[in-house]
C-alpha cells in the first residue's frame, strides 16, 4: 500500500476524525488482528481527510463506528477485547478498594465514637482492626496471602469476562477448522 | 466493484459515484470496508496520485489475483441467472 500525503485538516476536523477513529479501533480490536486493524485505520484516514465533501459529511456517511467495525470484521471470528480487559479489571480492582476502605473507615468511624475501644473484622479474608483510645486512633490489616488473593482473584476474572479471553480458544479452533476445509 | 475497478482505476468515492450511476446504493461504509478486505487478500494494488481538484488520492486496480477473482465472479453470476431464468421460464 503507498501512503498518501494527508492533507491539512483543520483543529475541528482533525478531533472529529480522531475521536471517530478512536472508537472504530476500539469496536475493531474484537474484528481484526493488529496488522490489518492498523492497515484498515489507515487507509480510512486517507479516504476520510481525501474527501472532497469535508470530514463532518465524510464521517456521517460512513454510520457508527461499530457498525463500520463489523463490516471491516466480515465474518472472521471475534477476538479477545485487551484494551477492554485492562480497563475492566482496573476498575474491578478500584471497585474493591473503595469498598476495602469503606469497610475500614466504618470500622474506625465506629471505634471512634465507642472510644477508647477496638475492633476486629474480617473483609474477604483480611483481618482488619481498627482501634481508638487516648494515644490515637488507626486502622491496620495482616499482610499475609489472603490480602493478595481476593484482589488478584477479582482482577483476574475480571479482565477474562472484560476482554473475553475465551475468544482466543474459539478463534484459534474456527481458525484451524477453516484451514482445514480449505486445503481439502 | 471488481469489475468496476477492473474498468479503470478508481479511488473509493469514485466507486460510491460509479455504483450510485448503475442504481446500486453502497455508502462510503460499505465501499471502504471491502476495499480493504480486497487489499488485504491482493486483490487490488494502490497507488497515490495527484488529483486536478483536491488533494491526492489513493487509486485502487485489479491484481492479476483480482482479475481471476472477478471472472470467476462473473461466471457463477451467469450460472445462477441461468438457473434462475430456466426456473422462471418453465
Amino acid at each position: 500500500m503507498t501512503p498518501t500525503k494527508r492533507p491539512k485538516l483543520s483543529t475541528s476536523d482533525q478531533t472529529r476524525l480522531d475521536m471517530f477513529i478512536l472508537r472504530l479501533e476500539w469496536h475493531l480490536e474484537g474484528k481484526l488482528a493488529g496488522r490489518d486493524r492498523k492497515d484498515a485505520v489507515r487507509s480510512l484516514r486517507d479516504e476520510v481527510s481525501t474527501d472532497l465533501r469535508g470530514v463532518k459529511l465524510a464521517l456521517a456517511d460512513l454510520g457508527a463506528p461499530s457498525a463500520l467495525a463489523t463490516r471491516y470484521g466480515d465474518d472472521a471470528p471475534p477476538r479477545p477485547l485487551w484494551s477492554i480487559g485492562i480497563v475492566t479489571a482496573a476498575s474491578a480492582l478500584a471497585v474493591w478498594w473503595a469498598l476495602f476502605l469503606c469497610f475500614t473507615g466504618g470500622m474506625l468511624a465506629a471505634v471512634d465514637n465507642l472510644a477508647p475501644a477496638k475492633a476486629n473484622a474480617t473483609f474477604a479474608l483480611v483481618d482488619v482492626t481498627a482501634f481508638s483510645g487516648p494515644d490515637g486512633i488507626g486502622i491496620g490489616w495482616t499482610s499475609g496471602v489472603a490480602w493478595l488473593l481476593v484482589p488478584t482473584c477479582l482482577v483476574l476474572l475480571a479482565f477474562i469476562l472484560g476482554s473475553r479471553s475465551w475468544r482466543l480458544i474459539t478463534t484459534r479452533r474456527t481458525t484451524s477448522f477453516t484451514a482445514g476445509t480449505t486445503i481439502n | 466493484m471488481l469489475t468496476l475497478i477492473g474498468q479503470r482505476e478508481s479511488y473509493g468515492y469514485e466507486l460510491v459515484e460509479r455504483l450510485a450511476a448503475i442504481d446500486i446504493e453502497a455508502g462510503t461504509g460499505l465501499v471502504y470496508p471491502v476495499l480493504t478486505r480486497f487489499e488485504r487478500e491482493d486483490l487490488v494494488a494502490s497507488r497515490t496520485a495527484a488529483s486536478t481538484n483536491g488533494p491526492p488520492r489513493r487509486y485502487f486496480r485489479l491484481t492479476p489475483a483480482g482479475e481471476r477473482a472477478r471472472d470467476e465472479a462473473a461466471e457463477r453470476w451467469r450460472q445462477i441467472t441461468a438457473a434462475i431464468d430456466q426456473v422462471t421460464d418453465a
